[in-house]
């Protein structure tokens, strides 16, 4: 219990300093957001009206706190470019992400751990280079790049997947998983090489315990020892990296979703960018940094129930 | 009976084949790509291009424009304007009705406008300022009256949308308005979705059921999808992916001038812009030709001042003022004492792929005569604020969209114009464009306009690069695409010809 | 909060204990041969930036409009981009703008994150306590995140991207050697020095910091790969490089348009970064080994 409270405490510390740096640095950034919401033509007197309702005129630190109070209240802003509430406007473009880091999670899962696994059991056995190999090539490739190479062999040559864009769940179901399947791959590629090489390691670990030692004098059958009591015994550390990856495959999302011209998360950062709506990309970025620090203590806690250890010390 | 057959026969043919063979075809469902979502669908508070280009379909002014650009009736039936200029009296047209069934009236108008005008609304433009009072005159009449004379009022109001009172509050997200299409539904970075409204004023139209925009901001994406029969239409397509459409049997590409002027601008404040030696030289040593094919794959009409030739009313032709000739540049250049060359800085908006393209090219054309380029890429944002409004540049390329009176085009350049970010100064073209504003005899703007479009070339105030083309790119079924001089995508009048 | 950066550990602790190598078992030997295939393919890519910069090759960016798109021929060995600018020394090119990157923000990172780190774990208490909390805030933003966030406050361009990148894996930095200047402080051979009556500053220069060397030097390599991946996704956003220079990530960009005619134009800049980033996988997994006292 001391350990949980503990564990909470930093938390909201944490986010307290996640929110103060995202607040520092972009009220460094150039451009005058009033004339943004006005364009080309603005009449200089509707400008200082508004710059007035937007606060921009009050000093840093008022403008922090009142900022701070309300990303307290879960008000992240209203977004200049598109006149909207920031928190609503991520609350629309979440569904195409999270699909797409989820998709992207099971790919991962489904073909990491067993090929680490493998790769453990056949130690020093030609199919375990392979597969480190294969790791090392996986751990280099520019999941943008790959994205693209996927479209130019699916899309153009062979005609089988969708180019990009995003059908709607609602819409149809299994188009909408078509638009998803291309780049759940290309952001797997990097995760599913990393998680392969640590679920082979922590086996690696794990086979050479003498708990296995000494099954495997006892005669118990191979395979159950393998299964049941390494793969368990190694879970911790994948459980922890699947973790954190959930969590930055928000972050790898937003090159993904424009390589594929996915409506994400992603996109509505960089269209906020090239706006200069300011709000929104601090509420964007604010956003995901709160849901990594979230999923980590998630982490953490299931960490705690997996590893009694942990409690103590 | 035999006779009556043949008769009948006869008849149908006469009656019918014309009217199928020509006639456009009434249902279907459309859908276009565009690359941007809309801001908001408050016409007033709207600022984005990607905007009006959708809500032209659901919103109407008093007055609009034909595809040459001339204003013509919409929901003003008809209109007078006093001998001088100052004030416009408008009728309206009977039998209008808001998407929400309610009939328009004079109160709607009355309430627009004044909307138009309000400080608090923030509406974009500036001419509201013109207004003096409105008048409602009776059912079906309404009078404006101007401070002064002034030549554009008619061609600003077209995009002065009227809106019903009652549906003010939640305009930004329920659209209602007059025009032929309603808003279905609108999903942020998915699509905007349209249908036809049933008790449109304007008879037959219009053609479609149903308008899809989708949200596809990638033009290569964009360009699978119309091979794929996903999208009909797209509007504004890069002339990068042109190819693509040259070579699939089943799409065709539309070609026509989008009415803007892209132009490279430099800060006359600045060294070496003050010298219009140097101003002179980097005219001739670009070569537009080059730069056309380069930067657009020849999809670009070259121009020589800031107007587009769709505007041919007015137009001046000096496209060739400066023809491409380096040896001119390089001996100007001497003489303004920059022979051994000089360094300066190009910012370019890096949204726009055009521009970027353009720039890298005249950045390796000055080289060549020993200016020195470097690029710097900024996002639109920081480009209205530092170049636009604070003027702190030294070079830029930019498009000016759009324009349909002479004096909104050039109005630019005058002295104490807000946006004059050129810092562009001289006596005689002021005089000029405040003689256009009272000037109501065409000949006579005519002459004043040609006069402008002249002083600026001559004075070099910037190089006129092109009017880029407006590629549209559709699916060979779909018919009666409409070009107009403004950035507006008309599906009212879209029909498929199968 | 140390579970943020448990991902990276675990990665780096995995990795030392898995040795991924090319090669196996773990062994010194192997861990020679993996740098010495890193080094070279790194020589290599340094040997193409460098003659980039020599005349011998057309410039990167000299246009022919009526030359583009040209596939790969004597001429250009690599074909012709949309510009008709030569691929091969773009590429070469853009293989100068990869390593400054890398390395200055490397180098960058290095130098705040140790510093930090370094102050934090020799001073200890309310320092130690403040540090770490900053630092630990800063990993709550994913490294391309804070990166893209970093350049859109500062604008894009060489310098500011390198600052970008080094700013955003500044923490990991920290975080190592905070972790072996508390493993330090502890030993015998510290104790000894103090109870000799050493000054502090002498302990730590002479002391504590060869220590974490190894660990920094292992992480300078994972970050340069890292920083180089940054670098390319950032300029493929548009928000890292400046044309003319090329940049492979803006190279991969501008040749989308085209790549059903141009297959080149996408192959070859992805490949470059491909090769790049694994050379400094393994002269990382190498060194790593290399420097790890349990291998044999």
């Amino acid at each position: 219990m001391q350990y949980l409270s503990r564990r909470t405490a930093a938390l909201l510390v944490t986010l307290v300093i996640a929110c103060t740096i995202t607040f520092v640095v972009f009220h460094i950034i150039p451009g005058d957001p009033a004339l943004l919401m006005l364009g080309t033509e603005a009449d200089p007197e509707v400008l200082t009206g508004l710059r007035q309702e937007l606060g921009l005129d009050l000093p840093l630190h008022v403008q922090y706190l009142n900022w701070l109070k309300a990303v307290l209240a879960g008000d992240l802003g209203f977004s200049t470019r598109l006149k909207r509430p920031v928190a609503g406007l991520i609350g629309e473009r979440l569904p195409v992400t999270i699909s797409l880091a989820v998709l992207s999670m099971l790919l991962t899962l489904v073909i990491s751990i067993p090929a680490g696994a493998y790769a453990a059991t056949h130690h020093g056995q030609p199919i375990d280079y392979i597969i480190v190999f294969a790791s090392q090539i996986g751990m280099a490739i520019p999941h943008f790049w790959l994205g693209i190479l996927l479209i130019l062999l699916f899309s153009m040559y062979w005609k089988v997947l969708p180019p990009g864009g995003f059908v709607q769940w609602s819409a149809d179901p299994w188009k909408a998983f078509l638009s998803l399947v291309l780049p759940a791959f290309a952001l797997a590629t990097h995760r599913v090489a990393s998680l392969t090489r640590i679920t082979r390691a922590s086996m690696l670990d794990a086979l050479t315990q003498d708990y296995i030692r000494t099954g495997q004098s006892k005669g118990l059958p191979k395979l159950s020892l393998i299964y049941k009591h390494a793969l368990k015994n190694s879970l911790m550390p994948i459980v922890t990296v699947a973790g954190m990856q959930f969590a930055s495959l928000l972050a790898g999302s937003i090159v993904a979703e424009e390589v594929f011209a996915l409506p994400g998360l992603g996109r509505l950062l960089l269209q906020a960018i090239g706006y200069r709506d300011l709000p929104l990309v601090q509420g964007i970025a604010l956003f995901i940094a709160i849901v990594v620090v979230l999923v980590n203590f998630v982490t953490d806690i299931l960490y705690m129930i997996l590893d009694p250890r942990v409690r103590y010390k | 009976m035999p006779w009556l057959l043949v008769w009948l026969f006869v008849m149908l043919t006469w009656l019918g084949l014309p009217v199928a063979a020509a006639g456009p075809k009434s249902g279907g469902h459309l859908v276009v790509a565009v690359p941007i979502d809309p801001d908001t669908f408050d016409p007033h508070k709207a600022v984005a291009a990607a905007t009006r280009e959708i809500d032209y379909n659901i919103y109407q002014g008093l007055v609009s424009f034909d595809t040459e650009g001339r204003i013509v009736p919409c929901l003003a039936e008809s209109w007078e304007t006093s001998d001088d200029g100052t004030v416009y009296t408008f009728t309206l047209r009977p039998n209008v009705f808001f998407h929400n069934g309610r009939s328009l009236s004079t109160e709607d108008v009355l309430f627009s406008l004044e909307r138009v005008r309000d400080d608090a609304t923030g509406y974009p433009m500036m001419w509201p300022k013109q207004i003096e009072e409105i008048v409602t005159l009776d059912d079906s009449s309404i009078r404006v009256q101007l401070k002064a004379p002034y030549a554009p009022f008619l061609s600003e109001l077209v995009d002065a949308a009227i809106i019903p009172k009652e549906a003010v509050a939640q305009l930004a997200t329920k659209p209602v308005g007059t025009g032929p299409f309603r808003l279905v539904e609108w999903v942020m970075g998915q699509h905007v979705k349209l249908a036809r409204f049933d008790d449109y004023w304007e008879q037959g139209l219009p053609y479609v059921d149903t308008v899809t925009f989708r949200i596809i901001p990638d033009p290569a994406t964009a360009i699978l999808n119309l091979k794929a029969g996903a999208v009909h239409v797209i509007p504004r397509l890069s002339p990068d992916v042109a190819w693509q459409v040259e070579q699939a049997p089943d799409l065709k590409l539309l070609k026509g001038p989008m009415n803007t002027v892209q132009l490279m601008a430099y800060n006359l404040d600045r060294e070496p812009f003050s010298d219009k030696r140097v101003r002179q030289a980097i005219n001739y040593a670009i070569d537009k030709d080059l730069l056309i094919e380069g930067a657009a794959w020849g999809y670009g009409t070259k121009i020589g001042s800031n107007m587009s030739p769709v505007v041919d009313l007015y137009y001046a032709d000096l496209a060739d003022y400066y023809p491409y000739d380096t040896a001119k540049a390089r001996e100007l250049l001497a003489a303004a004492g920059y022979g051994q060359g000089v360094s300066v800085t190009l910012s370019l908006p890096a949204e726009y792929d055009l521009h970027v393209k353009s720039g890298e090219m005249v950045a390796a054309m000055l080289g060549e005569v020993g200016i020195e380029v470097n690029i710097e890429l900024v996002e639109w944002g920081t480009w209205l604020d530092r170049i636009y409004t604070k003027r702190d540049y030294d070079m830029t390329i930019v498009g000016f969209t759009g324009k349909l009176d002479p004096h909104t085009a050039l109005n630019r350049y005058t002295s104490d114009y807000g946006r004059n970010f050129s810092n562009f100064r001289h006596e005689e073209y002021d005089k000029l464009i405040l003689e256009g504003l009272q000037a109501t005899d065409i000949a006579r703007r005519q002459a004043i306009y040609s006069r402008c479009q002249e002083i600026l070339a001559e004075e070099a105030v910037a190089v006129y690069i092109m009017d880029p083309n407006d590629l549209v790119a559709m699916r060979s079924d779909v018919a009666g695409w409409r070009y107009y001089p403004k950035y507006v995508d008309d599906v009212g009048h879209v029909y498929f010809d199968k | 909060m140390a579970v943020v950066w448990k991902e990276k550990q675990l990665e780096a602790e995995g990795r030392g204990k898995e040795r991924a190598s090319l090669f196996q078992p773990p062994c010194k030997r192997a861990s020679r041969v993996n740098i010495c295939v890193g080094a070279v393919m790194l020589l290599a890519i340094a040997a193409l930036a460098v003659i980039s910069a020599l005349s011998i090759v057309s410039p990167p960016n000299a246009m022919d409009i009526r030359a583009r798109l040209v596939p790969p021929s004597k001429e250009h060995l690599l074909g012709t981009d949309h510009f008709g600018r030569d691929l091969f020394s773009r590429v070469a090119y853009g293989g100068r703008v990869a390593l400054k990157v890398g390395l200055g923000s490397t180098v960058m990172a290095a130098l705040l994150g140790v510093s930090l780190g370094g102050w934090a774990g020799y001073r200890g208490g309310w320092w130690d306590e403040t540090i770490m909390r900053i630092v630990d805030g800063l990993m709550a933003f994913p490294g391309v995140l804070f990166a893209i966030m970093l350049v859109t406050v500062l604008g894009p361009g060489m310098k500011n991207t390198i600052l970008a990148i080094g700013f955003a894996n500044l923490p990991l930095f920290a975080r190592i050697t905070r972790a072996s200047f508390l493993s330090a402080r502890n030993t015998l051979y510290v104790e000894a020095a103090r109870a000799l009556g050493a000054r502090p500053r002498h302990i730590v220069w002479r002391h504590v910091f060869p220590n974490s060397i190894g660990p920094i030097v292992v992480q300078a390599t994972v970050t340069c790969s890292t920083a180089i991946l940054t670098e390319a996704s950032l300029s493929y956003l548009g928000l890292g490089i400046q044309p003319p220079y090329p940049s492979w990530g803006r190279m991969l960009k501008e040749a989308q348009p085209y790549m059903g005619r141009a297959p080149w134009l996408v192959l070859v800049p992805g490949l470059a970064v491909f090769f790049t980033v694994i050379a400094l996988n393994l002269l990382g997994d190498g060194l790593r080994d290399w420097l790890d006292p349990n291998t044999r």
